[in-house]
């Protein structure tokens, strides 16, 4: 012990007394022989050994660690910031955006529903902060992952395309990792692992003739769509003026007549700056930039005249973290093109699923308010992404989720949201212990047909989110049983929850048993024409997927969200085994507000399962789209 | 029925065959110049092959008005065909301005339903909006082809058009609405304005700053820069006050500091204060603060304080405050009124003001 404290004295000597502490006359007394002999222990190497390295802990990332953990494998996610979210977290505050944005059926599922519904269950106060660490929460449960945080990515390196380790450091610490895989997942954003690989990227704007594109330019350029830095702020009770730093850009009204002031507790997503120059290497001078542009911005709010409501609103939050939207996009087996994305195809190969409109972003952003910020062309329906551009073409063990994905910068415009990356990371995630499981490459699994089919049926067992796979788990014990129920609604049929679809698809069936709870607790169960061993049973609720429901700064954001639990999802159930008409309770729930939610024990023999629900969060219906029953 | 741009100048030629096929695919276009005079302004093809006429019409002095052609085509999908005949308008910019069909042959919606005056509403609407998504979208991504609804029409696809793009097309007349649009907005379009540019001049400058088509305010309002501003500050002021859309605050950024120095200048647009819009009144105020105003400046702002905004009032009360000029009797007369205001803050304005005036030399 009293070696430690003089190592720790003899650290900080060295380590941080240089700048902090040489004034100190505690520290003035340390001897130049003894700071040599400090000074190796500054940066020391630290060893690992892992199954799958993800370098990035945004929201692909933390879907990916979740996943690859959840199906048995050693996950080390590296975070180069002291918080996860990326984008979403509370260091840049952009809402989660996916294909709610259709305004159909389509939120994401899986996952990143599991975490919003966590989200908007346990932080009614939309606290940015506690946002943080439902992120924080989840992957820090999972004892198959090692999360590092404050840890960046500084290097790789490569043997015969294969990725064997990856240096990073975390300064906080000290410390430098030398971290061995089997499989690696560049979440960067940037695909910093991938580039420094070596791996094939693009990067600017291709050509219309290149992928025959409508919406791509003309000519291809390195112009990609800026970053953007956020802003919040506060009513007062009082007058609040504000004197805008000697470096805040100026702004007048005709500034303002593409870009719409409607509110200012939250802005703005069009204070975008960078897609002239590298968003990347230029980023020291970007934020500047887009530090001048929002206080610019808020002069102008404050003090035109134009906005004389903003008398008692000050400043409450200013990013310093610009939100990036497009850097490399690594190439995998197969492009993403804006056909892809337009006239959506089933690919033999589709994993995940996006549903964002085609938006792209000039690349002036603020430097050329003349033009619109954004031209957004809507989509009819989710589109399908394959698994083919999920991975780098040139590495055999190197998995892609994000915006750094195999895509045109026109598709990019689409699946760059972070609601589509989720998916694409829990794709990933599920991949990585798939072909460890079954001694597979990446290639492999994504050209075996059979292979592929079984995989996407995990996904499906997983609530990924998924298009146009139906369950068809031979493992799957509900499948042959039948099914009844104490009551039906014509439209919420029981047979409804073994009908293979987990979710409304748009195709105006209900795909979920409902029945009226009014008159008692309704009851549906499942019977086997003989016993049947099993140790888990896990249903699907109905979290109505037609809403959006996303923490945001902005109020109007959660105009048609139910925060807190969802309003049609099961609360309270008694999930019942019964053999020969003779029912007893295996387990309760109480409080429920999950979509997925798989209930485990010893395994029993039984020949029928029931549940009873006592309570939903306020549907007049008791609502399940599915139950599945496995023996694992 | 759509609306109808009567010819009111000298037809210089009429000849426009325009003939397009499977339309989908709109090639770039070769073309021919005229010059001066010339009939035909612009020849071109679309599908490497048809032929189209474009003309310039001129107004009765001769000023080049707008472009016009006649389409006669079919436009067909799968088989399909549909023939519209129909005169298309551009103004001098290549943007839309009407459209007209003639007795007999409507444009019609689903199973030849004609278009009600609400459609041709719509239709103009669309039409008019050079950066709709339509632009983006070839016919097949703007319906859903496995609802296909069974007619013997072109637009029978429309019944199976999506929601989320209903609003950018006409109801039952999706392919229709996809033809015109094109045509309108597309690469004639890019000819038409390419031609204007190459015949314009300080004549038509002057014209477009003083045309009530916002497209033409903009353009000349471009055109406008620090060695000719001056040049142009009556139509400049002109804009502030009557320029249509945005337009005023563009034009607002055409005076130079040198020129809110000056005398007339500022009297003619501080007359503007109670005329203009809140936000426009508020960039006068804001261009106000560092200049120095006039005798006679003073004079109109003191007389306008009546017609401003509570806020718009504690601004002006601090111009009035920093400036350096003595103000008149009346001046003060109305300036010491204020203080009778429910707004402390401009009570207090105002005796500053009064109080300083006469400490003044």
């Amino acid at each position: 012990m009293e070696t430690k404290r003089r190592d720790f004295i003899k650290c900080l000597g060295m380590g941080s007394g240089a700048f902090f502490f040489s004034a100190s006359p505690g520290f003035s007394q340390i001897q130049p022989e003894e700071l040599a002999e400090v000074n190796k222990d500054v940066f020391k190497k630290v060893s690992y050994e892992t199954d799958f390295l993800i370098a990035g802990g945004g929201m692909s990332g933390v879907c990916a660690a979740i996943a690859a953990a959840r199906n048995g494998a050693k996950v080390i996610l590296i975070q180069n910031r002291s918080r996860l979210g990326g984008n979403a977290s509370s260091e840049i505050r952009m809402h989660i955006s996916g294909a709610s944005a259709l305004r159909q059926v389509w939120r994401e599922t899986g996952i990143l529903e599991e975490l919003v519904l966590t989200e908007a269950a346990e932080n009614t106060q939309r606290s940015y902060e506690m946002w943080d660490f439902v992120l924080y929460d989840k992957v820090v449960s999972e004892k198959n992952i090692t999360l590092l945080l404050d840890t960046a990515f500084i290097d790789v390196q490569v043997e015969n395309g294969i990725v064997k380790s990856i240096t990073a450091i975390c300064s906080p610490t000290e410390e430098i990792y030398e971290i061995k895989a089997k499989y690696f997942a560049d979440c960067t954003g940037d695909a910093t692992l991938a580039a420094k690989a070596g791996c094939e990227f693009m990067w600017g704007r291709e050509e219309k003739s290149r992928w025959n594109e409508s919406l791509a330019v003309d000519v291809a350029d390195n112009k990609t769509m800026g970053n953007s830095l956020l802003f919040m702020s506060q009513k007062h009770e009082k007058s609040m003026p504000y004197t805008p730093p000697k470096w805040a850009r100026k702004y007048t009204t005709k500034d303002f007549v593409h870009r719409k002031i409607t509110q200012w507790e939250y802005g703005y997503w069009w204070l975008e700056l960078g897609g002239m120059e590298d968003t990347v290497k230029e980023g020291q001078q970007n934020r500047h930039d887009l530090l001048s542009v929002l206080f610019g911005v808020w002069d102008y709010i404050k003090n035109s005249g134009n906005h004389p409501e903003s008398e008692n609103w000050a400043l409450s939050w200013v990013g310093m973290i610009p939100g990036k939207r497009e850097s490399r996009r690594v190439v995998g087996d197969y492009i993403m093109k804006q056909g892809d994305i337009q006239s959506p195809k089933m690919f033999p190969d589709r994993v995940a699923y996006g549903g964002w409109p085609l938006d792209d972003h000039p690349p002036g952003g603020m430097n050329t308010t003349g033009v619109v910020p954004y031209i957004s062309i809507p989509l009819k329906g989710p589109y399908s992404i394959p698994f083919k551009s999920l991975y780098a073409k040139s590495m055999d063990n190197l998995f892609l989720a994000g915006r750094n994905v195999s895509v045109s910068h026109v598709a990019l415009s689409s699946t760059r949201v972070m609601a589509t990356c989720a998916t694409m990371g829990q794709a990933i995630g599920t991949a990585m212990a798939y072909c460890e499981k079954n001694q597979l490459s990446i290639r492999q699994l994504a050209n075996n047909q059979q292979q592929m089919k079984k995989f996407q049926q995990l996904l499906l067992r997983q609530d990924q989110s998924i298009l146009g796979v139906e369950n068809m788990d031979a493992n799957d014990l509900a499948r042959k049983a039948s099914v009844t129920a104490s009551s039906e609604t014509a439209d919420g049929l029981a047979r409804n929850i073994t009908d293979g679809i987990n979710r409304d698809i748009g195709d105006g069936k209900s795909h979920q048993w409902r029945a009226e709870i009014k008159n008692g607790e309704p009851w549906i169960s499942l019977k086997w024409n003989s016993p049947v061993r099993m140790n888990k049973v896990q249903f699907i609720f109905d979290t109505g997927l037609h809403r959006f429901l996303r923490i945001s700064p902005q109020d109007t954001v959660y105009f048609g969200q139910e925060r807190g639990p969802q309003p049609e999802t099961v609360a309270d159930y008694t999930l019942e085994a019964g053999r020969n008409g003779a029912y007893y309770p295996l387990q309760k729930m109480e409080n429920n507000f999950l979509r997925l939610v798989t209930h485990e024990f010893e395994p029993i023999t039984t020949d029928t399962i029931r549940i009873k629900i006592h309570k939903t969060h306020g549907d007049e219906l008791a609502r399940i789209f599915e139950i599945r029953c496995y023996m694992d | 029925m759509g609306i109808f741009y009567k010819f009111r100048g000298l037809a210089i030629k009429i000849s426009v065959f325009f003939f397009a096929g499977i339309f989908c695919c709109f090639n770039a276009m070769a073309m021919v110049w005229g010059n001066g005079g010339d009939s035909t302004v612009i020849e071109s093809t679309i599908n490497d092959s048809i032929p189209v006429e474009v003309q310039l019409e001129v107004d009765g002095e001769g000023h080049p008005n707008q472009y016009y052609t006649h389409v006669r085509t079919p436009v067909c999908k799968e088989g399909l065909c549909y023939l519209m005949v129909i005169d298309l308008y551009w103004d001098l910019l290549g943007n839309f301005l009407a459209y007209k069909v003639p007795e007999g042959r409507p444009l019609t919606k689903f199973d030849h339903e004609p278009f009600s005056p609400q459609d041709h509403k719509k239709m103009t609407e669309i039409l008019s909006n050079k950066d709709s998504f339509l632009r983006f979208y070839t016919l097949d991504n703007l319906v859903d082809t496995t609802q296909k609804k069974s007619s013997d029409e072109v637009d029978g696809i429309t019944g199976a058009t999506h929601k989320s793009i209903k609003s950018d097309v006409v109801g039952g007349a999706v392919y229709s609405t996809y033809v015109l649009w094109h045509i309108f907005n597309g690469h004639l379009s890019d000819s038409i304005l390419r031609h204007t540019e190459s015949q314009f001049d300080k004549a038509m400058m002057e014209r477009f700053l003083s045309s009530n088509n916002h497209h033409y305010q903009y353009y000349a309002l471009e055109k406008i820069n620090q060695d000719n501003s001056a040049e142009y500050l009556p139509q400049i002021i002109q804009l502030i006050a009557n320029g249509k859309s945005y337009v005023p605050y563009f034009a607002v950024e055409k005076i130079s500091p040198r020129d809110w120095r000056k005398p007339e200048i500022q009297k003619n647009i501080l007359q503007l204060l109670g005329t203009l819009n809140f936000e426009m009144e508020n960039e006068i105020l804001n261009r106000l603060q560092d200049v120095p105003i006039s005798e006679d400046g003073m004079k109109v702002f003191v007389e306008k304080l009546d017609n401003l905004e509570e806020s718009q009032l504690i601004k002006a009360l601090d111009i009035i405050n920093n400036q350096e000029i003595r103000l008149n009797e009346d001046a003060l007369r109305i300036i010491a009124s204020l203080s009778n205001h429910p707004n402390p803050k401009i009570v207090t304005q105002s005796e500053n003001i009064v109080h300083g005036n006469n400490r003044l030399p």
